[in-house]
């Protein structure tokens, strides 16, 4: 019988609770046990937050649980057995997990060790699009959904498409429920790519971002966001309304509230996600003050300069 | 009513000139004597002054284009021709032997300007001199703490000139 073991996060700001959540799904393909995420309280493993105070508390008695893995995150603590490192990375993540749970839970044969048998997933749109930002982290993918596959070199940040970059549109809807995620080796995906057309990592990971309708930050109207650096456009298959769109976050703090009204909701989701998704996006809360949003307005006298020039507003 | 008026700079030779006439309502007037230092070997004439194009709105009011004298010699003008612009479109000639040095001069020199209003890069020559590529210029202004657009232009094409004032003006628009 297949292990469960649940991951606990224990005073973790919300932001490292959402990376954790999506790291799960990655988890679940990659070890040999099954996973669940408690977003506020110990599990049989435990990530504590040793610089929140929440953390501190529960650390001295999660370490009195033989039965119980707490990992330090952060802070202070000589007893830790285990640790990561502020800020969250994805890969020290998986390592780390997927080591604990193959020293304490698995026995040989529930690892089933020398069996082949490919990890096989059914995601849903939102989880694949999370699952492929990192699966980009490490190794190399086969990702299936009949005729269509993409194989990804999460090392080299490639990708291959068998057919047009229109397939990814089929694969970016939210009917594309039904996805095999299976690990290839290094030469077969060689092989395996040569007939079909390479995409960039970053490419590949703009084009769904953009063009799903999901939006990945949570509360996107109570935040601001600003670009930390400009987005290589022309790499990423960008149009001309992205510049527009990126250019207004380049040199202030805006609200979701004013990109909508210049991009409209659709596309000011799909360009917040996409930047999310390159890492080109800061974000931080809104400020409780209601006069400071929506006061981008495309102003006079620039609107007149466009008409002018003979671009749209 | 003070004058409304975009920037053009960027180091001899990049197309400051071209770039304004790409745009301008009548030939740019263009103050150029005879080249005599290194830049004479690319370029017989160069811009001692400024260049000088003009928009003109629906209500008749006039926008301006100035284009800065490129070598650093005129660069005493640079201040007199920033008072009161709208934003700072900046051209990089990446067949430069060092372009994001080329950069950092006006970055420097228009620190204030750029602070106040906006600015935009426009990287010409890539397709025969792809590096540094975009990414490399995008990282370069994020260790200057700055997210500036940058894009590939081609300042003969029209288009090329106005998306670049159009992304400008986004970066200027109030908020």
């Amino acid at each position: 019988m297949v292990r469960r073991i649940t991951l606990g996060a224990c005073g973790l700001d919300e932001n490292d609770r959402l990376v954790l959540q999506s790291l799960i799904n990655i988890l679940e393909l990659r070890s040999e046990v099954r996973w669940d995420f408690s977003s506020e309280g110990p599990g049989e493993i435990s990530i504590v937050d040793l610089d929140s105070e929440s953390g501190r508390r529960l650390w001295g008695e999660l370490c009195r649980q033989p039965e119980r893995v707490a990992i330090a995150y952060g802070g202070q603590a000589e007893d830790a057995a285990y640790r990561l490192e502020k800020p969250l990375r994805s890969r020290s993540v998986l390592q780390l997990l997927q080591d604990i749970s193959r020293e304490r839970y698995v026995t040989e044969a529930e690892s089933g060790e020398g069996q082949s048998g490919p990890a096989t997933a059914e995601l849903s749109g939102k989880q694949f699009f999370q699952q492929l930002i990192d699966l980009f982290e490490s190794g190399t993918w086969a990702l299936r959904d009949g005729d269509r596959m993409l194989l990804i070199d999460g090392p080299r940040k490639r990708a291959w498409l068998r057919g047009p970059v229109d397939v990814l549109a089929g694969m970016a809807r939210k009917s594309f429920a039904r996805l095999q995620v299976l690990p290839i080796e290094a030469a077969a995906l060689e092989t395996a790519a040569r007939s079909l057309d390479p995409i960039s990592a970053p490419a590949l990971i703009w084009y769904f971002a953009r063009h799903h309708s999901l939006a990945l930050q949570a509360d996107l109207a109570n935040r601001r966001y600003r670009l930390r650096r400009w987005p290589n456009l022309r790499q990423l298959g960008a149009g001309p309304d992205d510049a527009r769109f990126c250019a207004l976050l380049s040199r202030r703090w805006i609200a979701f509230t004013d990109l909508e009204l210049v991009a409209g909701t659709r596309d000011a989701i799909g360009l917040l996600n996409a930047l999310a998704a390159i890492g080109l996006l800061q974000v931080r809360p809104e400020e409780r003050n209601p006069a400071t949003a929506g006061t981008v307005v495309s102003g006079g006298l620039f609107s007149r300069i466009r008409k002018r020039l003979g671009v749209g507003a | 009513m003070s004058e409304l008026k975009f920037i053009f700079t960027g180091p001899p030779g990049v197309g400051k000139s071209t770039a304004i006439a790409a745009v301008s309502e009548f030939a740019p007037v263009v103050t150029d004597v005879l080249a005599t230092d290194e830049l004479s070997d690319i370029k017989a004439q160069t811009t001692a002054a400024l260049d000088f194009g003009e928009i003109t709105l629906d209500d008749g009011e006039k926008v301006r284009l100035y284009g800065t004298p490129g070598q650093r010699r005129f660069s005493f003008m640079w201040e007199i021709l920033i008072e009161g612009g709208l934003g700072l479109v900046i051209l990089v000639d990446n067949s430069r032997p060092d372009p994001l040095a080329d950069l950092d001069i006006y970055l420097e020199n228009f620190s204030g300007f750029i602070r106040d209003t906006g600015a935009v890069i426009g990287v010409t020559r890539m397709e025969s001199h792809p590096q540094p590529d975009l990414d490399d210029f995008a990282a370069h202004l994020e260790r200057h703490g700055l997210a500036l657009p940058v894009l590939e232009v081609d300042i003969r094409r029209r288009e090329d000139v106005v998306q670049l004032l159009d992304v400008l003006m986004m970066t200027c628009e109030p908020a």
